[in-house]
């Protein structure tokens, strides 16, 4: 008698393939899942825009143009990178005005 | 990189995601998942409008869909030519035939949500296949809303790191794709194993 596996060879090893896939894969996703909490914070980076950093800090926008010295509405689709660009400064000092800005008003808090 | 991307959702706002949608539908290796998040964060401040980035986003998925399926419909009409020229071959090819006319249309919806990954490529073998066009358009439609809403509305209610978030979905729909290849293939190991031991035991 040939055994069994030796006709389906290719079904076995894409069988054992799968399930090996599966399982590194439910690891994978648990890991994350535990670790999201950590990393949902997001670092202020030069794609996002004043909005975007008030919402994920959970600030008023105009506590961060204020800080910047812009008016809201004028800036509002601009990336910090770009409005770093308007302001002749490098994008960690304005980064950091941010930082420095969102930190006092939750000391204030 | 993905830095670069992103940055490019609000300052090019609609066009862009307009483009990333049908390219990434296309299949070429750009994260529209990613980009949708982004689309849901931005729109959640107000940086982008709600209805307007929905039917963008929509339209530009089923634009590149329609796209993949006619790609797979003019390739394989040349390739089956060939290869049916075999009785092997042609057996094969009626096979998987039938199994598009049987499954296709909830396949291709389910791809568009639940498996996104594979989304491109299911597109090129159901216009190779012959799938009726109407059928094809219409689960594809159905599937591209729950789509775009399900990201869009991700993006806009949880925010926060959106490149995580997009490899954690990510993760999580080659999870569905892989445990349904295993249980398919088990399955149909299983069927030829109790033919192999009713035809021994005899």
């Amino acid at each position: 008698m040939k055994p069994f596996w030796k006709d389906h060879k290719i079904l076995v090893v894409g069988f054992i393939a799968a399930c090996a896939l599966t399982m590194l894969l439910l690891v994978s996703l648990i890991a994350d899942l535990v670790y999201w909490p950590k990393h949902r914070n997001v670092e202020i980076s030069g794609w996002m825009t004043i909005g975007y950093v008030a919402h994920s800090y959970d600030v008023e926008k105009e506590l961060l143009s204020d800080a910047l010295g812009i008016e809201a509405d004028l800036r509002r689709h601009l990336t910090l990178k770009s409005i770093a660009q308007a302001q002749e400064i490098s994008l960690p000092t304005l980064i950091d005005t941010l930082q420095t800005a969102i930190d006092a008003e939750r000391a204030a808090q | 990189m993905t830095e670069s991307i992103l940055a490019l959702v609000p300052t090019y706002g609609l066009p862009f995601l307009f483009g990333v949608a049908v390219l990434a539908a296309i299949g070429l290796p750009l994260s529209s998942s990613m980009t949708l998040l982004a689309a849901g964060a931005f729109i959640a401040v107000g940086d982008l409008n709600l209805a307007r980035s929905f039917m963008v986003a929509l339209t530009g998925t089923v634009i590149g869909d329609q796209i993949g399926f006619q790609i797979g419909l003019h390739a394989g009409n040349a390739v089956e030519g060939r290869l049916s020229r075999k009785p092997l071959h042609a057996q094969r090819i009626q096979r998987a035939k039938h199994f598009i006319d049987k499954f296709g249309g909830i396949g291709v919806f389910l791809t568009r949500w639940l498996m996104p990954p594979i989304g491109p490529v299911t597109n090129i073998v159901c216009g190779a296949s012959d799938m009726r066009w109407l059928r094809f358009t219409l689960w594809d439609f159905a599937g591209e809303v729950i789509w775009v809403a399900i990201y869009i509305g991700l993006g806009y209610a949880v925010g926060g790191n959106v490149e995580v978030m997009a490899n954690m979905l990510g993760d999580a729909s080659w999870l569905l794709i892989a445990g349904l290849v295993a249980v398919l293939t088990g399955y149909r190991l299983h069927i030829i194993f109790r033919k192999h031991r009713q035809k021994f035991s005899k």
